[in-house]
This record gives C-alpha cells, sequence and structure tokens, in this order.
C-alpha cells in the first residue's frame, strides 16, 4: 500500500515488551501521520523533501500525550507534501494505495492513515483533515 | 479559504529554512507547493485577517447545530475512490485545484 512513511516496529516492540503506562488504552498501537506531531529521534519529513533527514529532537504535544497515555507508536503514515492535496501521491515517497483497489486513490491529506484503516489493520491512527473527515 | 492555505504554505517554507539552515529549493518542494507558497507570500495582512473572519462567520453559522447534537456524519465520498493520477496536481494549477 506505500502507506508508511517511516515505519517504527523495532522501537514499538522494544517499549510494548518494557513497562508502560496504566490507563485504558495502555499498549495500544497507533501510527501517527507524517506531518508536524514530532517523535523524539524519529525522522519527520511533512513529506517534502526540502527537510531531507530531519530528526525530530523532543516529541510534540500530541506524541507526548500519546505516550503519556501508554500507546505505542508504530511509525508514521504518509500524506501530501505539507498536506496539500485530497489524494496522498507525494513526489518524496510516491503513491499511496487503495488497499480495496490499488489503482485508486486513499484520499488525503491522512491517504497513508485511511489506507491502513481501509486494510483493517488493528492500530488506532491520528487525523489532521482540513475538512474534519474520518475514516 | 485558498488565502489561508497558501499562508500557510508560505510558513512551511519559513519552518523548513529554519530547520535546514537555508532556503528550501526549486527541485526539493513539488510544484504545487511552489504556487501556493507564491501565492501566499502575495497576501497582505489585511486580506489574511478578512479571510480568517470569513472563516470564522462560516464557524459560527455551523456551531449551532451542535447544540443538538454531538457530531455531523457526511459521506467522505459521493463516488468511489477515483484513480491515482487524476487527483494530484504536481504539475501546476495550485489556484485552479483549491
Amino acid at each position: 500500500m506505500n502507506c508508511l512513511a517511516t515505519p517504527m516496529f523495532e522501537e514499538a516492540r522494544a517499549r510494548a515488551v518494557g513497562k508502560l503506562p496504566a490507563g485504558p488504552l495502555s499498549g495500544v498501537p497507533f501510527l501517527v501521520k507524517d506531518l508536524g506531531q514530532p517523535y523524539a529521534g524519529v525522522r519527520q519529513t511533512d513529506v517534502t523533501g526540502a527537510l531531507g533527514g530531519f530528526i525530530a529532537d523532543q516529541d510534540g504535544g500530541l506524541v507526548t500525550r500519546l505516550r503519556s497515555a501508554g500507546l505505542v507508536i508504530i511509525g508514521r503514515a504518509t500524506a501530501p507534501e505539507f498536506g496539500n492535496h485530497s489524494t496522498t501521491e507525494p513526489e518524496l515517497f510516491g503513491a499511496c494505495h487503495n488497499p480495496w483497489d490499488m489503482g485508486r486513490s486513499a484520499g488525503g491529506s491522512s491517504g497513508g492513515s485511511a489506507a491502513r484503516a481501509f486494510s483493517r489493520s488493528a492500530e488506532a491512527r491520528s487525523k489532521t483533515n482540513a475538512n474534519c473527515m474520518e475514516r | 479559504m485558498v488565502t489561508i492555505w497558501a499562508v500557510g504554505n508560505a510558513s512551511d517554507r519559513e519552518l523548513v529554512e529554519s530547520r535546514i539552515g537555508r532556503p528550501p529549493r526549486h527541485h526539493e518542494l513539488e510544484i504545487t507547493t511552489w504556487e501556493l507558497i507564491e501565492l501566499g507570500r502575495e497576501v497582505s495582512a489585511v486580506e489574511m485577517v478578512r479571510a480568517v473572519d470569513l472563516l470564522h462567520s462560516a464557524s459560527r453559522a455551523i456551531a449551532p447545530f451542535f447544540d443538538s447534537y454531538d457530531a455531523w456524519l457526511t459521506p467522505t465520498l459521493a463516488q468511489p475512490p477515483l484513480p491515482l493520477g487524476l487527483l494530484n496536481k504536481s504539475y501546476g494549477g495550485a489556484r485552479e485545484w483549491w
């Protein structure tokens, strides 16, 4: 589907086997979008080639709250550059495919997150769609 | 909407420059992004405030709906998802797109 900008599976596994903060969502896998939402030590592209290998030096507000609640972030989902389109076909990562029909769009800007949702993967995920759509 | 979105892209460009220590080069951004940046840099402060005011007016008109309902559900799409390559405007036309 080409829906992950940066997989974080190894880090997620290491975090999952450790002691997680208690709470109703503790241990739930989660996907953040690769637009903003910085995670310390992990590449953040904002889906633009201009940022190169930028590595966030600290967690952003959302990531801080997610981690404090015990969620386990498993990767960063792809999107259009700066979230500019309603389809996820950025030059940086190439097209994200709709898992129900690989020749079709998964939408945008949260196309990577949507593709994972359409594929019935287990994790929850963050969205920042301009028109507030949820899928 | 294009006014606010374009200014957002102009702001994103500044953020990129602050992170990489130089202005982004033309080949490093998609064509539509460059168009939006250029549009955003032409927007005056007055135009931006008027655009935000207009957006807030729409918000205030919609807000009373939520006095009675917790959520407003609408179809994300009116038809099945479009083929790849049809929606992306990486080859120009930012103003047309928005």
